[in-house]
């Protein structure tokens, strides 16, 4: 396909371009058929790959936002229940009773956060989330519900992988689960 | 070509955004899936409302929770329009089938919700006719084995009216302490039929002081759970006939609840219950009443008592002062400034202390009331009830039998007992239909 494509250039130039300079001028030129699809693909490529990428990314964002949702939930329980004690700051406790911002990874290509142990919520918020992307994750305990809430919070262009043309450089994808308390509180 | 290419970049494209939509859709309902169970769970945890608040109150606070557990989930998701719906019946584990209530029916042991979506869909959708996609999800939460858990019952030990006692044997008063004892039955049982052998039992009785009438016991066999049943029908413990001995028995008087539960946060303070379910059970017929008419130092058998009048209990005017008593409701001989109020913030400040997680890591205690009697004629019965509600912690039940008299029926006294019983020592779990 790229010979064809290479050939037709030069085809174009040979016969086309350069008589139509040296001697014909324009009415030359468009009767000349030389390098028809050359110039149809040249113009059709560009919206065509904004297409194709545009739908792959779209796609791989809504992927990704389905992975944090399970990531989110599978958080929330864990804090729901109480098997997960502790958040990002410590213990939670009635003046520590949400975490904001606590990064799952950081850097590129993302590292992941080495700080995060098995007694937090945010540990299991981040479990299974795509490793292209640096998320970040907020917990929050409200004991007047009671209930716990995880957000799962990313920006939607770098997980949009292939988002070559900026589409989502301004959005930020979000997951929020939420889920009783249950027992204690907090 | 030209007129393949006009028709087919246009298919192209909506088949694209068709791809797009439809994952969109899936990833929405997923998240409509888990919003389904998480309502589930939350109306299940409120289940006991059914019983505490009766049916009409207690349904609607059963939907509330579900409603907003529900929403809280899908409130990230755009272009989504979501309902819940709630309904109360029983699970039926063999068949895995869910009945809602019947006509009549009392006893719901699950709450089935189900979710309902509009997912408005985006244009290339509504190409082929698919402006929006309703999704539809139905989760169960039932109330699955007993746990291990361990339970202190505070018995009300002054009776019906200040001064009275428990009333010797054959007379009016005897019938309540009848009754008092078979909800110590009935919460007896229940522990023992949860069928874990590591489950412990305890009673602990309060007037204007706590004193433990026996003593938190795992229900290992049929012989412990004999011998802890026979102490309590008086036949082997002189705690248990202290205050039946006579009226005059001065010592039984007043209502400390406030030394009570500081008793059964004693008891639960061991390491080997820092990981544990703990949950204390205050039967109770009346608001904390100090009685200045007797010296409780100068009444009190104290080889029957261990806790003074206000050991532990220091708060005064919702102020946690810490330390020991001071002063103030400490029972000590010549004291005059302690009140009915005093008392009562005192219950209030120790059923916050039980509700907290201390130290580090520990879980609260649950507190759970049984307000069993308005026979209290300095407050509005309705206040009354609503002050000892205020008590409960950490999910526990607030009963209010119709009178202590009320054995029969299903919001009597003994049957809400082994009710709160069976509420607290259940395990919540999706049913997989």
């Amino acid at each position: 396909m790229r010979a064809n494509i290479g050939a037709d250039i030069v085809g174009l130039f040979e016969a086309c371009l350069y008589p139509a300079y040296r001697w014909a001028g324009l009415p030359s030129l468009a009767r000349c058929r030389r390098g028809v699809a050359a110039v149809e693909f040249a113009l059709a490529i560009t919206p065509m790959l904004l297409i194709v990428f545009g739908f792959i990314a779209t796609n791989v964002m809504f992927y990704t936002l389905s992975v944090m949702q399970n990531s989110s939930q599978y958080g929330t329980m864990m804090g729901a229940t109480g098997q997960a004690k502790s958040n990002f700051n410590g213990l939670i406790t009635s003046g520590n009773s949400s975490s904001s911002s606590v990064p799952c990874s950081s850097g590129t290509p993302p590292v992941p956060n080495a700080s995060l142990t098995t007694s937090m919520v945010e540990y299991y918020a981040c479990t299974g989330l795509p490793t292209w992307a640096n998320f970040t994750v907020a917990t929050s305990e409200d004991c007047s519900v009671p209930k716990f809430s995880v957000t799962i919070s990313v920006n939607a262009s770098s997980a949009a992988l292939a988002d070559i043309f900026n589409f989502f450089t301004s959005e930020t994808l979000k997951a929020t689960s939420v889920a009783v308390k249950q027992g204690t509180c907090p | 070509m030209t007129l393949f290419v006009a028709l087919a970049f246009p298919a192209t494209i909506a088949m694209g955004l068709l791809a797009v939509d439809a994952v969109r859709a899936y990833s929405q309902a997923s998240q409509i899936n888990f919003a389904t169970q998480a309502a589930a769970l939350a109306a299940g945890s409120q289940l006991g409302n059914y019983y505490s608040q009766g049916a009409a109150n207690g349904t609607t606070a059963i939907s509330a929770a579900a409603s907003t557990i529900a929403n809280a989930n899908v409130a990230n998701l755009s272009n989504v329009t979501s309902s819940t719906t709630v309904t109360l019946g029983n699970w039926d584990s063999v068949s895995s089938t869910f009945t809602g209530l019947a006509a009549g029916s009392t006893s719901p042991n699950a709450v089935q919700v189900i979710g309902s979506a509009t997912i408005n869909t985006i244009l290339a959708s509504s190409f082929v006719g698919q402006s929006s996609l309703t999704v539809s999800k139905t989760a169960v939460a039932t109330l699955g084995s007993p746990k291990t858990f361990n339970v202190i019952v505070l018995n009300e030990m002054g009776g019906p009216n200040i001064n009275q006692g428990l009333g010797v044997p054959g007379s009016a008063q005897a019938n309540w302490w009848t009754q008092q004892q078979a909800a110590d039955l009935a919460i007896l049982n229940c522990v023992a039929a949860a069928g874990n052998t590591a489950s412990q039992f305890g009673i602990t009785g309060y007037v204007e002081q706590a004193y433990t009438l026996q003593a938190l016991t795992a229900l290992s066999s049929a012989s412990v759970k004999t011998t802890i049943a026979n102490n309590i029908n008086n036949v082997g413990s002189a705690k248990f006939q202290y205050c039946r001995q006579s009226k005059s028995a001065q010592a039984c008087h007043g209502s400390n609840v406030a030394a009570g539960i500081y008793s059964a946060i004693s008891q639960f303070s061991g390491a080997a219950y820092a990981s544990t379910s703990n949950h204390i059970v205050i039967l109770t017929n009346e608001l904390p009443i100090y009685d200045p008419t007797a010296n409780p130092a100068q009444n009190i058998v104290a080889t029957n008592y261990s806790l003074a009048m206000g050991t532990g209990v220091s708060q005064v005017n919702g102020v946690w002062t810490g330390g020991a008593a001071t002063g103030i409701c400490n029972g000590a001989a010549g004291t005059t400034t302690c009140t009915n109020t005093l008392l009562q913030e005192m219950a209030e400040g120790q059923a916050v202390t039980a509700g907290t997680a201390v130290p580090s890591g520990r879980s609260g205690i649950t507190i759970s009331t049984i307000y069993y009697s308005t026979d209290n004629n300095t407050v509005s019965p309705t206040a009354v009830a609503t002050e000892i509600a205020s008590w409960t912690k950490n999910g526990g039940l607030s009963m209010r039998p119709y009178s202590y008299t009320d054995t029969a029926s299903a919001g009597g006294f003994v049957t809400q007992a082994a009710k709160v019983c069976q509420m607290i020592g259940a395990t919540l779990r999706l049913a997989s239909p």
